[in-house]
């Protein structure tokens, strides 16, 4: 075995995020190589490789209403991959985008693979509501003990919500500025599922999901198709085009799902907290020198959560220091300028490689009028469950 | 301590799996009693209940019957839910700790802005096909 190497995020291509999965009745709909082969050789296009190169491809797990099973090996048959590395499919809800991101690095940093892509593509618009709450009760809950009672994934992030506000005397409306932010961040973001302004007020009158949260303070159901190539640094490098290195991986899982068995702080996110500081540590940074992130956050309450864990801001003053503009586009950390899980959209077990695009964007400089000025350092945050696992990368820009 | 009974005259949409490792619980539940496994060589309880403990390698075990007395850790109503359980309109739902030191999800059978923190008690919520748990306030 050699000694692991320095690995560089060399290609990327998505598809806006947004309800665009086929219906049975279509007879001009585009099926998951339709969409997901053209970007694999955009992407691959962009880093001046073609499809012999790549090694191992790693997909994320494609959602229940995928017709296609045996899913990475059939696409990487139609993709014409030839695979010396490993072609897999990975899935762990939400952390899933980051485990087939974590899958592509580990297999170039391992010299198994010159060339990996971490790719996927998922619908959740095409199913039936009643039978997608069916399979996510079922995801979140033990099945005899806790689905039975109808706990929607985001209920969880409710109870979350409503414990913080009795804990720290934040309101509703106070953490409902989540929203806003990322609608304001979005709607420079061409990929983003929602771009139209909106007001807080617009956020406060929607009819209520899972109190204490409203329509807009939930993410809404979205499809999505993404790719992203990786190869050594070395071998970006020598190709002479832009890249953007991965410095950092720090993971936690702390033992419970979702609420687990015993009394604990539901709202303290340690793994998050504890997947930052390994992150940290293997770049050799401190979290001062992180110029923005993009953290996985279903709910506004989540984006506050997880940015106090991390620490980028104090327990007590996420929503506080989003309203102050600490977390927004020319503030102290930008959070999410992609516009997150609310307004980019949330393709679940994409959004982790939707978010790694973001940055990638970013460091490169290519985002235009939400382009964080200077940006060289970057966080990137997945998780599932409750945030009872996290992964976390830390990337870096052109030297 | 034997638990109150509600009887809800309707099915529920889920019914629990009953198997060798927990239809003890659920037969003593239809009976207004709550069971706690505890393993015997760490005295750890275990919630749900199961084979093996997650915090040694002891695999055996006591039931013992929970006071039904606990805390309200927190409360939310679902108002956009699976068709089937929306039928009576949003339901709500405890996260609650017990006294013995577990936490689980319950039912919650009173007013959905009741404060946190403050003393609850479980109930068994009987539907014609099965039993839940619920709980509800209690004086301090």
């Amino acid at each position: 075995m050699n000694a692991p190497r320095k690995v560089a995020i060399v290609g990327a291509a998505a598809s806006p995020v947004g309800r665009w999965a086929p219906s049975d009745q279509d007879d001009d709909a585009l099926f998951e190589l339709d969409v997901l082969g053209p970007l694999v050789i955009a992407a691959l296009a962009e880093a001046g490789l073609d499809r012999s190169a790549v090694d191992t491809a790693a997909f994320v797990t494609p959602s229940p209403s995928t017709r296609q099973l045996g899913f990475s090996t059939y696409m990487a048959a139609r993709l014409g991959l030839r695979c010396n590395g490993s072609v897999s499919e990975v899935s762990a809800l939400g952390v899933s985008g980051g485990l087939a991101f974590d899958q592509a690095l580990a297999d170039v940093a391992l010299g198994r693979a010159e060339t990996a892509l971490a790719l996927g593509i998922s619908y959740q618009t095409n199913a039936p509501l009643p039978v997608v709450m069916e399979h996510s009760l079922r995801a979140v809950g033990d099945v005899d003990f806790q689905s039975p009672f109808g706990l929607t994934p985001i209920s969880w992030y409710a109870f979350d919500a409503a414990r913080y506000m009795h804990e720290t005397g934040i309101t509703r409306e106070q953490i409902a500025q989540i929203a806003v932010k990322s609608r304001r961040h979005a709607m420079a973001n061409e990929l983003a599922q929602f771009r139209k302004e909106l007001t807080l007020e617009e956020v406060l009158a929607q009819r209520m999901i899972v109190s204490p949260l409203g329509l807009f303070e939930v993410p809404s159901v979205a499809d999505g198709a993404i790719c992203l190539v990786l190869a050594s640094e070395e071998a970006a490098r020598a190709s002479g085009k832009p890249y953007v290195t991965v410095e950092g991986r720090g993971y936690h899982h702390e033992g419970y799902h979702q609420i687990g068995g015993k009394p604990h702080d539901m709202t303290a996110f340690p793994a998050a907290r504890q997947a930052a500081r390994a992150a940290l540590d293997t770049a050799g940074v401190s979290l001062g020198d992180i110029d923005l992130a993009e953290l996985y956050a279903p709910c506004t309450i989540t984006e506050v959560l997880v940015s106090e864990a991390i620490g980028f801001c104090e327990r007590g003053r996420g929503a506080l220091d989003a309203i102050a503009g600490a977390t927004s586009l020319g503030g102290r950390i930008p959070i999410n300028t992609s516009g997150g899980c609310l307004s980019r959209g949330h393709p679940p077990a994409l959004t982790g490689l939707y978010g790694l695009f973001e940055l990638r964007e970013q460091l490169l400089g290519r985002c235009g009028a939400r382009q964080v000025e200077g940006a060289r350092l970057a966080m990137h945050c997945c998780e599932s469950g409750n945030y009872n696992a996290a992964l976390i990368h830390v990337l870096e820009g052109p030297k | 301590m034997t638990l109150p009974i509600i009887n809800i005259n309707v099915d529920l949409p889920s019914v629990p799996r009953s198997g060798h490792f927990t239809r003890q619980f659920w037969q003593a539940l239809g009976e207004g009693r709550f069971l706690l496994q505890q393993c015997t060589a760490c005295t750890a309880l275990r919630f749900p209940p199961g084979s093996i403990c997650a915090e040694c390698p002891g695999s055996e075990t006591l039931w013992i019957e929970a006071s039904g007395r606990g805390t309200l850790y927190a409360l939310t109503t679902v108002h956009a839910g699976p068709p089937a359980l929306m039928r009576d309109g949003p339901y709500t739902r405890a996260i609650v700790d017990l006294d013995e030191g577990v936490r689980l999800i319950a039912e919650w059978l009173g007013d959905p802005e009741t404060r946190f923190d403050t003393p609850v008690e479980l109930v068994v919520t009987r539907y014609t096909n099965g039993c839940l748990f619920g709980a509800r306030s209690i004086a301090a």
